[in-house]
């Protein structure tokens, strides 16, 4: 039988040198082909993170906003744009309106890892703000009432699109349409929560009293927060790690970049 | 319609048709000129459905104990098993077996499309993306000889229909989804119904909508899942990229995906199991290709 079944080898295989290398724990990796052979490289450890200019004074309760609590009980990873975001302000949005928010966009900070323009091109952009008719659900506080963003999220925890969207006749008026733009888009920038504790100079309080300028505590919380832009998305657990390491290491060099590996 | 029985491994608990014929195939002429090749009763058993006519004596033949069932070999192709290497494999693993969608073995099984994609659009779906999805679609399955994807303007005729929120819900579990897609397959993990949807006012431009729609559409091919393991501007990356581009190893994965050359709709042990017995064969028999057989009933 052996003989007969011999007939069915006779196509030659074109043979692959099977690579030694396994995949190891390294994430967005490049690649090549040597002889054949697919070659991973490049990537980054995935208990890995590059962050910007750490300092120790990291609050742990100050990231709990950035965190969200999923169904399941679990938080969710901390949430950061990965692309530059660049917002086409509807046509139809009231003159004055729109010149408040463009000014307001302006005055962000300029944080590493963060871009934000704005687009005259509806076609160029990947974040919209605009007025709606249909009724945007309240909760049960009015402060989320009239207004709403969504944003679009790839499966590493970073957005690459956003939407802003209110409704003028459920907002009391330009003023606070005003107010509340800022704010929503403020909170979109790293899917952040509102709180009642902050203070009333902070975009992410729901107390918040419109000032010409972004707060230092604002400011503060915005760029802490893209220092922990990573590829590899941080969630709860490995930010108490990183902050614990970060509370127990001695930084000679607090503006340069710091990796750290938990 | 061609059918594949994997033999060598795992034959049984699968109605999976490709042969790997070093043991349960031979072949001989039969009575009226045509090549016959041999196959197990057992194996023709779970592939034809069907026990064979014992009554016609040229149809079966007995050797050492073992039955053996003739087979037209004209409905019978040999190919070539796909040899790759580990870090190749290791990916397609991550990128085919998904585990979002497990049977009730608690396995979930590679699954392609058997029959050709034809897609059919919505009214609603701009001239724009269409023809961007086309172009995609075309250069994504060029050179895939299994894979063929056309488009039709009759909806009775598709298989796969692109519609946008506020069109007719074709697919219920996608109702609520801003952009999603949704697959059907059959007991063999052939796909047979595919159905993509993307909502125009959250994807509010044309960059956007083609962008989403282009990677759910790559995903919809095998039920792919994307992996962190590799770069952004893969397209079965897990990260978004405005410059995704199908480069090599992309097309490598999804022409392996399809390739002849491999069991299809097996599960993940069975899938090692084959290829350890490819690379075993290979050490013992470097002359001797290892063969896949495809039969047509």
């Amino acid at each position: 039988m052996k003989q007969i079944l011999l007939l069915f080898f006779l196509i030659p295989v074109n043979i692959l040198v099977a690579q030694k290398r396994e995949l190891d724990n390294m994430l967005y990796q490049n690649y090549k082909y040597e002889n054949d052979s697919l070659v991973l490289l490049d990537g980054i450890p995935s208990d890995e993170f590059s962050l910007v200019n750490i300092r120790k004074e990291f609050i742990y309760d100050y990231y709990c906003q950035a965190f969200t609590k999923l169904d399941n009980g679990d938080y969710s990873k901390l949430k950061h744009w990965s692309v530059p975001i660049k917002i086409y302000l509807d046509k139809s949005i009231d003159k004055t309106i729109r010149e408040d928010f463009t000014q307001f966009v302006k005055f962000l900070p300029k944080i590493e890892r963060l871009s934000v323009s704005i687009v005259s091109n509806k076609n160029d952009a990947n974040y919209y703000v605009g007025p709606v008719t249909k009724h945007i659900a309240a909760y049960d506080d009015d402060f989320y009432t009239g207004i709403t963003f969504s944003l679009l999220t790839d499966s590493s925890d970073k957005f690459y699109g956003g939407k802003l969207i209110f409704n003028p006749k459920q907002l009391k008026n330009d003023t606070d349409i005003k107010t509340k733009l800022r704010q929503y888009f403020f909170a979109s920038l790293g899917s952040f929560g509102f709180w009642d504790e902050f203070e009333e100079n902070s975009l992410l309080s729901k107390d918040y009293v419109n000032t010409r300028t972004i707060s230092k505590y604002d400011y503060t919380f915005l760029y802490r927060h893209y220092t922990l832009y990573n590829k590899n998305p941080i969630g709860n657990p490995e930010l108490n790690k990183l902050l614990e390491k970060i509370h127990t290491t001695t930084f000679t060099n607090v503006n340069g970049r710091l990796n750290l590996k938990l | 319609m061609m059918k594949y029985l994997c033999f060598f491994l795992f034959t049984f608990f699968f109605l999976n048709t490709t042969v790997a014929q070093h043991h349960n195939v031979k072949n001989s002429k039969s009575s009226s000129g045509h090549d016959k090749s041999y196959i197990s009763l057992d194996d023709y058993k779970q592939f034809f459905k069907k026990t064979p006519d014992f009554k016609d004596t040229s149809s079966y033949m007995v050797i050492q104990g073992d039955t053996l069932i003739a087979i037209d070999s004209r409905k019978k192709k040999s190919v070539p098993f796909e040899y790759k290497d580990d870090v190749f494999l290791n990916l397609y693993k991550k990128i085919a077996f998904n585990d979002n969608h497990k049977s009730k073995d608690g396995k979930s099984r590679l699954k392609y499309w058997k029959s050709g994609i034809n897609v059919y659009f919505s009214k609603s779906i701009p001239a724009q993306s269409q023809k961007n999805l086309k172009k995609f679609a075309k250069e994504i399955s060029e050179g895939i000889d299994s894979l063929n994807i056309s488009f039709v303007t009759d909806i009775n005729k598709a298989n796969y229909i692109v519609y946008c929120s506020g069109d007719f819900e074709y697919a219920s579990n996608i109702e609520k989804s801003e952009a999603d897609f949704s697959i059907n397959w059959n007991g063999k993990n052939q796909i047979t119904k595919g159905f993509l949807k993307i909502d125009r006012t959250t994807y509010f431009n044309e960059t956007l909508m083609n962008e989403k729609m282009q990677q759910l559409f790559i995903e919809s091919l095998g039920y792919f899942r994307t992996t962190d393991k590799l770069d952004c501007h893969s397209y079965f990356s897990k990260c978004y990229d405005s410059k995704k581009v199908f480069g090599l190893l992309d097309k490598e994965i999804l022409k392996y995906h399809y390739s002849y050359g491999i069991c299809k709709g097996i599960d993940e042990e069975t899938f090692d199991g084959l290829h350890e017995n490819a690379k075993n064969h290979k050490k013992n028999h470097p002359d001797m290709p290892f063969m896949m057989i495809h039969i047509e009933p």
